[in-house]
């Protein structure tokens, strides 16, 4: 590799970088935060205490029992047992017929899993499912330009990446060396640092990220040209990540109870319980049953089909992972969505995208900071902006994510389309970001923007404390870990973000420190 | 240096839509051919090569990137593009299940 390639790929890291920092940095806000999106729900239906685990094929009875009365006329149900973190509610759902006859609406309810009783109805409220679908949706878009634009820049990330890799001479000893306090260099070194602790994780969320649905959507051309153009074998091959639905004979037949029919099942996947049971018309002579567990990869996630009448296992070979090439895509996947982490695993994933999150974040602070030590001279528009985009951004979504949680709180509960506002006041708190970078004085942008940070994150936990009984001061003596957990990390955020503020207010003295002037350019 | 400063923001706009979508063509093309030869099934062919469209679309990107004068690397790519693109076309042809 020679210095020119270097160079320009160094050239191409950067701007690659900085066009789409901004969206990317929301993208792994989003993301991560989306590795707790269950716990997020649980703190924002206060209403819904999670309830203590139960036998997975009880809660599969009671699934079929409450689907039985609402749901009989239905071509496909859906029971999802509660499990230890993914689901702390039975939950089932079912695709309502609808007029025309085309299709059917999905419905869901949560159900108490010693019961079967329906949950009371919780507050209207996007949770964090909603933020974890911004992640690769975003928000106001219709779902396939979300995704397009996601991908876009999933796919800038993954060249960021790639040139990242290849625009360093000395990869190995830039990650031992980190000059603190030293202008731009200190960026630089955080920026790597951050970079290539998780150089692993970041490749595997980009490129996995890229691939969901093998990324056929918008990159067809090879599976179109191997099936002949014929889009009916196109769908087919989405298939093989979804399994193979069965043909109606249009005779009555009984259901048999679903708990019997899993039992043994369940039994061969101790270590992994059935987590998705669905039923695809239920009643049918044809009916279908098929069981998944919440494995990853080829070994750990099994899936099957039985009649649903007879019991017996239909067609084992379509459940099989036809080939290494599928079983690596399906590998990726699973990776990316961490189904299987328990809680250790878990809190890794979230320390990763914090990582990466902060990886994005240095790489476009080192940006302006690079260039105002090379040129004194007046600043151009692009500077400005940049800096602006970068405070807004980075201190303002944290601003107002927590405007989200907040307006969980404060919103009234009988308000209507309440959970739209919910997420309408995170996006009004954001815009308000950019309009004060834009606006205010330029050396006070980032240090205001941090105490709106830290005041928002340090007032939740008390914003919480008076609107419901699920505080600190029930949760920590209760052993509620997920819910004494947010609002702990809530704080913990907060108190980040004052200590960062309180060490940028600017003073009247401010003190530069010089720079080596043998320090070589990046 | 592969782009120098003074270039004209054209020049770079140009070259970023060159890399976007003669990177596309050039990776697919790549992918299809690999999915014709490669001895293997349908389905896995498919797979790996859609699969490899992302590497190859990234390499492209850089390919176009790393090269003083765009037309040093986008000219062999092209030329490339419609070769394997015509391979694949052909082999297309001759495919019996198709």
């Amino acid at each position: 590799m020679n210095g020119a390639f270097r160079q320009s790929m160094t050239w191409l890291h950067t701007w690659s970088g900085l066009v789409l920092c901004w969206m990317l940095y929301f993208i792994f806000v989003t993301g991560t935060l989306g590795y707790f999106d269950t716990e997020i729900d649980l703190w924002m239906t206060p209403e819904n205490p999670a309830q203590e685990r139960t036998d997975t094929l009880s809660n599969i009875a009671l699934g079929q029992a409450y689907l039985e009365q609402v749901a009989p006329g239905s071509e496909r149900w859906f029971i999802y047992p509660s499990q230890n973190r993914t689901r702390p509610h039975l939950m089932v759902g079912w695709l309502e017929p609808k007029p025309d006859g085309e299709g059917g609406t999905f419905k869901s309810q949560k159900l108490n899993p010693k019961t079967g009783e329906p949950l009371p109805e919780a507050r209207d409220t996007g949770g964090g499912q909603l933020l974890y679908r911004m992640h690769y949706l975003l928000h106001y878009f219709p779902h396939r330009i979300g995704y397009y634009i996601v991908s876009l820049a999933t796919m800038v990330m993954l060249i960021g990446l790639i040139t990242g890799i290849v625009a360093h001479k000395k990869i190995f000893k830039e990650f031992f060396t980190f000059r603190w306090a030293r202008g731009s260099r200190s960026w630089l070194d955080a920026h790597n640092l951050l970079s290539v602790s998780t150089l692993p994780f970041q490749l595997m969320i980009t490129y996995s990220g890229l691939i969901f649905s093998l990324g056929l959507f918008w990159m067809p051309l090879v599976a179109l040209g191997g099936y002949g153009f014929d889009t009916e074998r196109l769908r087919a091959l989405q298939d093989v990540f979804g399994g193979e639905e069965p043909v109606p004979a249009q005779v009555a037949a009984p259901l048999m109870p679903l708990a019997k029919l899993a039992t043994e099942v369940n039994a061969d996947w101790h270590d992994s319980p059935i987590s998705i049971v669905i039923v695809d018309y239920p009643g049918d002579a044809n009916s279908q049953v098929t069981l998944t567990n919440s494995g990853v990869g080829r070994s750990g996630r099994k899936s099957i089909a039985l009649s649903g009448v007879t019991g017996e296992a239909v067609d084992e070979e379509a459940f099989k992972v036809p080939n290494a090439s599928v079983a690596f895509a399906l590998t990726m996947v699973d990776l990316h969505e961490g189904l299987f982490a328990d809680t250790l695993l878990r809190w890794l994933y979230f320390l990763a995208g914090l990582m990466g999150t902060a990886m994005i974040a240095t790489g476009a602070i080192y940006w302006v900071q690079s260039r105002k030590k090379k040129k004194n001279t007046a600043e151009g528009f692009g500077m400005r902006f940049v800096e602006c985009m970068n405070a807004a951004t980075i201190a303002g979504l944290l601003t107002a994510v927590a405007a989200y949680f907040w307006a969980n709180r404060l919103l009234p509960v009988e308000m209507a389309h309440r959970a739209d506002w919910e997420a309408n006041c995170m996006f009004l708190v954001w815009g308000g970001c950019f309009v004060h970078a834009a606006l205010r004085r330029k050396a006070r942008v980032w240090c205001e923007q941090l105490y709106a940070v830290a005041a928002l994150f340090l007032g939740l936990p008390l914003i919480n404390a008076m609107t419901t009984s699920s505080h600190l001061g029930n949760t920590l003596p209760a052993g509620d870990w997920v819910l004494a957990g947010f609002d702990l990390l809530s704080l913990a955020t907060g108190l980040i973000a004052l200590a960062v503020a309180l060490k940028l207010r600017p003073s009247k003295t401010t003190v530069s420190i010089p720079e080596p002037a043998n320090a070589a350019a990046p | 240096m592969g782009i120098k400063s003074n270039r004209t923001r054209w020049h770079i706009t140009w070259r970023t839509l060159v890399a976007i979508f003669l990177g596309y063509l050039f990776a697919n093309s790549v992918s299809m051919l690999l999915m014709f030869i490669l001895p293997l099934d349908r389905l896995h062919g498919v797979v790996l090569g859609t699969l490899l469209t992302f590497v190859f679309w990234t390499a492209a990107v850089m390919w176009i990137f790393s090269v003083d004068r765009m037309r040093a690397a986008a000219v062999p790519m092209l030329i490339c593009t419609v070769i394997f693109s015509a391979a694949a076309w052909r082999l297309y042809l001759m495919d019996p299940a198709l």
